[in-house]
């Protein structure tokens, strides 16, 4: 493979990727919900430091105000798990990450654009170099709006660091995933909070490029990652009783989870979605015929 | 000319893609199995030997109570009814858009009115719901027969107890809840499928898609009658609790979101360019 087409390719895909309307369209859809979801978590901040205000102010007697069960790290859209902004951004995740460039594949085979670049390159580096360009689309249309939540909270909702006499407010049980990261850590959880969002988007963005070999239309392919996650949440909503284990993606990304978040669980569920994202572009990618 | 583009559209809208029935009747059955799983250990609280037809359609459509804001609980939308309610919108969202960039066209041209293939569209999206339910209603039935449930739509009193918020319940509960169970899940996904049609000119399928999930997952969120989702959960009926959604406000609501849908897109569709390209 010759590594100055590559790198050709992954340029002039990813122009393309970040450069769509679509894009910008599930970015600024994804922002608004983010800032809504903010601008929720903020009121609510605020509303409450200032009910503990008034308190004080009124009797003079609170002695534990419990500042910290109102903090950042339990406000900001990773972990929040009251406000119906962080659900719609988690529950639409799935379709805004595929929005922005995961239909490109299919749209190339139907126009008969990809013959005219894999004869100009060759199979290996169109896939490689799509495959590239949709998973950074998807992850970036997630982790974009992600950090202006943070960001935006972080401008009103102190950043006390949680507490574990206060876990009830936080939604992390000593037995989940990252869980003594978050207490002794916060700004890692957060991170790694980010992290893992941007990772599923990315590689649910480019599992549509392995549906399109399969699946013939365009709305079916860009539709089946939502009803996929949808029927899983059931089960999980379903199964939670009984094994107390979250196996949700649509949860566990964020602050929602009812069960424990395994750590297991979301590294064998994002394994899944790399060995056929990449599997089958690549295989499927190499051997089909283009012409 | 309508019944001959009416019988065109459930050809290829809904014979050809008989798969997505057969996905909705695997969950259908995993809900009716989910559900007698659950019986047992609800019916042991008011010692009930078995459990009802209506119990299963009411386990289906239950929704979620109310979420109290600001609660220390996560807040979660109920995931059968959703999963039942947008697979129903997923059926019903791109048939009509993709063929009217297909082969739509000729049929357009041979029926000679936009007003005939906007109608027949209607048309399929109600018949094709309709199927839907009946397959779901079938499906429970049978499976509910066979697991030796009472026929009968009436709802067992541990069904109350066991889901509904005791502070907030009615002094006198109804027997049934038919208009609940059976009309207004199918008038909910009538009228965001109609909705999702008009908007699927106007913003695409995909979006409109969206459109449905924003509608659904605020109805969860807050229980308030402008929100048509309130209407389709038996948990939020004014027949049980005391802050609930009345149905009637709800089928007049529903009512006019379908005539609403229906004559916008109506009007939508006589400028629609058909000529230009199928977009995302």
């Amino acid at each position: 493979m010759d590594k100055q087409i590559l790198r050709n390719c992954i340029k002039t895909e990813l122009r393309k990727a970040l450069g769509n309307y679509l894009f910008l369209l599930s970015l600024a859809i994804a922002s608004g919900i983010a800032i809504w979801s903010a601008i929720q978590n903020i009121s609510a901040a605020t509303a409450y430091y200032s009910f503990i205000a008034s308190l004080q102010a009124g009797s003079g007697i609170m002695k534990n105000p419990e500042y910290a069960s109102v903090t950042l790290f339990n406000s900001w859209i990773g972990q929040d798990y009251t406000s119906v902004a962080t659900t719609l951004f988690f529950t639409l995740l799935p379709i805004l990450c595929v929005l922005p460039y995961s239909w490109s594949f299919f749209s190339e085979r139907k126009s008969g654009y990809i013959r005219q670049i894999v004869s100009r390159s060759n199979r290996k580096t169109y896939f490689l170099s799509k495959y590239i360009a949709t998973f950074s689309a998807g992850a970036l249309v997630i982790l974009i709006p992600m950090l202006i939540n943070f960001m935006l909270v972080s401008s009103f909702v102190p950043a006390i660091s949680p507490n574990i006499n206060y876990d009830i407010y936080y939604n992390v049980p000593s037995a989940n995933m990252g869980a003594e990261l978050f207490y002794s850590h916060p700004y890692l959880f957060v991170l790694m909070r980010m992290v893992i969002a941007g990772l599923y988007s990315g590689l649910i963005a480019a599992f549509v490029i392995g549906l399109s070999f399969f699946v013939k239309n365009r709305f079916a392919i860009l539709l089946i990652p939502f009803i996929a996650f949808l029927t899983l949440n059931y089960f999980s909503a379903s199964l939670v009783d009984k094994f107390g284990v979250e196996l949700s993606p649509l949860n566990f990304l964020g602050g929602t989870s009812l069960g424990i978040v395994k750590t297991s669980v979301v590294a064998l569920f994002a394994l899944g979605l790399f060995v056929f994202s990449f599997g089958v572009t690549m295989w499927q990618g190499v051997r089909s015929d283009v012409f | 000319m309508f019944f001959k583009v009416l019988r065109y559209d459930l050809l290829n809208g809904t014979l050809k893609s008989a798969k997505k029935y057969l996905i909705a009747l695997l969950v259908f059955l995993v809900a009716a199995f989910d559900f007698t799983l659950r019986a047992p250990g609800l019916r042991n609280n008011l010692n009930v030997e078995m459990s009802t037809l209506g119990d299963y359609l009411m386990y289906i459509f239950y929704g979620m109570n109310e979420y109290e804001i600001g609660s220390p609980e996560p807040f979660r939308f109920p995931a059968l009814w959703m999963l039942i309610v947008l697979f129903a919108l997923y059926i019903v969202l791109y048939y009509p858009y993709n063929d009217i960039y297909g082969y739509g066209k000729q049929v357009l041209v041979n029926a000679g009115s936009r007003s005939i293939w906007w109608l027949s569209k209607c048309a399929w999206v109600f018949t094709t719901v309709l199927t839907y339910f009946l397959l779901l209603f079938a499906t429970v039935f049978v499976y509910a027969r066979a697991a030796g449930a009472v026929m009968t739509l009436n709802i067992s009193k541990y069904m109350y107890m066991s889901f509904l918020p005791v502070a907030e319940l009615k002094e006198t509960l109804p027997m049934s809840l038919n208009i609940e169970i059976i009309l207004m899940p199918f008038l909910l996904v009538l009228a965001l499928g109609l909705l999702q049609l008009f908007m699927s000119l106007l913003i695409r399928p995909i979006l409109s898609y969206s459109l449905s999930i924003v509608i659904l997952v605020i109805s969860a969120y807050y229980v308030h009658p402008f929100f048509p989702g309130n209407y389709a959960m038996i948990a939020r009926s004014d027949k049980l609790i005391e802050t609930g959604v009345n149905n009637m406000v709800g089928i007049y609501f529903f009512l006019g979101i379908i005539i609403v849908s229906v004559f916008l897109g109506w009007i939508y569709f006589y400028k629609f360019d058909i000529l230009s390209n199928e977009r995302i």
